[in-house]
């Protein structure tokens, strides 16, 4: 019971607390580039989720069953960046031939994943932080549903914003994308006290 | 096009965070202090330099099928050489930047210029294109985290300026700050240079 | 078929030489790193037990369970005679934080100095410098400590305003070190 609740926690953490876009800065490319319409930072989310949940495990794999009893764990970086390439690789050919019209929706975003720093980063930090493979699947999946959540709730916002404001030129574009940002990272500040 | 212009492109006319808004991740996230601002620019200057140079030399050389994965091969080697530099040799700053210096090799500033510049130009031209960026990169971060350091810690690596001027305003260091600080910049750098967006 | 070969040669050689070349910068900095890391050990005992010239591991497996967030206790030893105890500690406040306490051969708290920690610049990180954990300095250890927001009585300690999690984590730490100070004494490990 205790690690339900603790697995709980890491969710909770990883989705509001510790977002990963809007606290822990991983996943801003993407996040400014991609959020202008509701529909495509939905599907661009959903793919991360999946993305980012199948490469926590097996990066978890890669580093425990291969680096560690090599002893060759400074090559953790190039194993599992070549890893998510692969994978992105995977999920952009069993979408082109499985739903052609999301591979056109998503279009040029799909290998942006592999840059998405976010996906690179939970990876590495499932290994800082020492957790199990349920841990790990949970906080991958976590990490990628806050990083979702953060996408969405901006894409509105920048939806509203573009058709509703006149906004002084030099503003448009970047600067209020990133004010955006920061005013939604004040609220998600709010969460902070949240898990003692 | 001539080096100094290859560059002085990198930064000004193309600064990567002004201009191509690449690299946001790194620069939001270590320029709570000069210090890191420095070492995470330092740390990007050369694996630029190292990957644009390795990538020009072997452009021919590399397979335009399996481009990608040997790019990635190349900077995670950069990446990872520097990591363990730094950790040897600087270990305080290792630290700071923690889980940064990896992910030096999704710093879309490496890949992009990889693929748009070393893999078509001399080695010549690449190498300055590398400095060049990483020059502009780092003087970003300098810029931002000396705001942010001043404003928010009161100190400017980490000497003391302005403790007794004003109360600091922590919020600067916090990822709000980040935020807020880069796009104000940006939209003052907007305005004084004519340029906009859309 | 022979283009995919040729294609999958030159990817081997350019990943092989970068194996190699990882595999020869490993080496050369290995052994540095490793001394970084037992030096930055050595200086941050000695940060908390100034006393001590030398440091002795104690066996402490069989404690474990009973205390799992104390890692390491070592005994500072100084011209033959004990000058208190190093305790390494684990602990956490918004991420993992790790933790020197020393306690001397009086019983009073020498030192606390916070080695590895993620808390938030600025804020939590007020609660791992010398300004907060010098508070602990020189007082009794009879029982453990309990956090509050003003005017700290002796067996007290004042949080950071707005960093209570990161504050907690520390004086968590350092109630576990005196826990396990307790322990040994009853032990007897400690000649008073």
């Amino acid at each position: 019971m205790e690690f339900a609740g603790e697995v709980f926690l890491i969710i909770l953490s990883s989705i509001l607390v510790n977002n990963f876009v809007l606290s822990r800065f991983l996943g801003i490319c993407p996040f400014l580039g991609i959020s202008r319409k509701i529909e495509t930072a939905v599907g661009m989310g959903l793919a991360v989720i999946f993305v980012m949940a199948l490469s926590s495990v097996i990066t978890f794999g890669v580093e425990y069953l291969l680096l560690r009893p090599l002893n060759i764990e400074y090559a953790q970086t190039i194993a599992f960046i070549l890893v998510i390439a692969t994978l992105v690789q995977f999920v952009e050919m069993v979408i082109s031939k499985s739903s052609p019209t999301l591979y056109k929706a998503l279009g040029v975003y799909l290998p942006l994943i592999t840059t998405n720093c976010a996906v690179l980063g939970v990876a590495i930090l499932n290994i800082r932080e020492e957790y199990g493979l349920i841990e790990t699947l949970f906080n991958g999946v976590g990490a990628a549903v806050g990083f979702a959540l953060a996408i969405v709730l901006f894409a509105g916002i920048r939806e509203r914003l573009e058709l509703s404001f006149d906004l002084p030129r030099s503003l448009r574009g970047f600067p209020i994308a990133l004010i955006t940002a920061g005013l939604m990272s004040v609220a998600f500040l709010g969460f902070y006290g949240l898990i003692k | 096009m001539k080096l100094s212009k290859v560059f002085s492109n990198g930064v000004l006319n193309e600064n990567p965070t002004f201009r191509l808004v690449l690299g946001m991740c790194p620069t939001l996230a270590v320029t709570t202090s000069v210090a890191s601002g420095i070492g995470m620019g330092v740390a990007t200057i050369f694996v630029l330099f190292g990957s644009n140079l390795v990538t020009s030399l072997l452009r021919n050389f590399i397979p335009s099928k399996v481009r990608i994965p040997a790019y990635i091969v190349i900077v995670a080697t950069f990446v990872t050489i520097v990591g363990m530099v730094m950790q040897a040799f600087v270990p305080e700053i290792y630290q700071t930047l923690g889980i940064f210096i990896p992910l030096i090799v999704v710093n879309c500033i490496v890949l992009a210029r990889i693929e748009i510049f070393a893999s078509k130009n001399s080695v010549a031209a690449s190498v300055m294109d590398a400095l060049g960026m990483g020059a502009g990169f780092t003087l970003a971060l300098l810029l931002l985290a000396s705001v942010r350091e001043i404003l928010g810690s009161g100190s400017w690596l980490g000497f003391n300026v302005s403790v007794a001027l004003f109360e600091p305003a922590i919020i600067m260091l916090l990822p709000p700050g980040a935020f807020i600080a880069l796009g104000l910049m940006m939209a003052l750098l907007n305005k004084f240079t004519g340029r906009v967006e859309e | 078929m022979g283009d995919i070969v040729k294609t999958g040669l030159r990817l081997f050689m350019i990943t092989a030489v970068a194996a190699f070349a990882l595999g020869l910068t490993n080496a050369a900095t290995a052994s540095r790193i490793e001394e970084q890391a037992i030096i930055a050990r050595i200086e941050a005992k000695s940060q908390v037990l100034p006393q001590a010239l030398d440091f002795q591991k104690l066996d402490i497996k069989e404690y474990n369970d009973l205390h799992p967030m104390v890692l390491e206790v070592h005994e500072g030893i100084a011209n033959g005679q004990s000058e208190g105890y190093t305790f390494r500690v684990l602990s956490r406040g918004f991420a993992q934080m790790e933790l020197y306490v020393g306690i001397d051969a009086s019983g009073r708290i020498s030192g606390v100095n916070v080695v590895y920690q993620r808390e938030t610049p600025g804020l939590g990180t007020r609660a791992t410098a010398t300004a907060y954990t010098g508070q602990f300095e020189g007082k009794q250890t009879q029982s453990i400590f309990d956090l509050v927001k003003a005017k700290p009585a002796v067996n007290e300690i004042q949080a950071i305003s707005g960093a209570t999690i990161s504050s907690a984590a520390v004086v968590n730490a350092v109630n576990a070190a005196i826990e396990f100070y307790a322990l040994l004494i009853k032990e007897g490990e400690h000649n008073r």
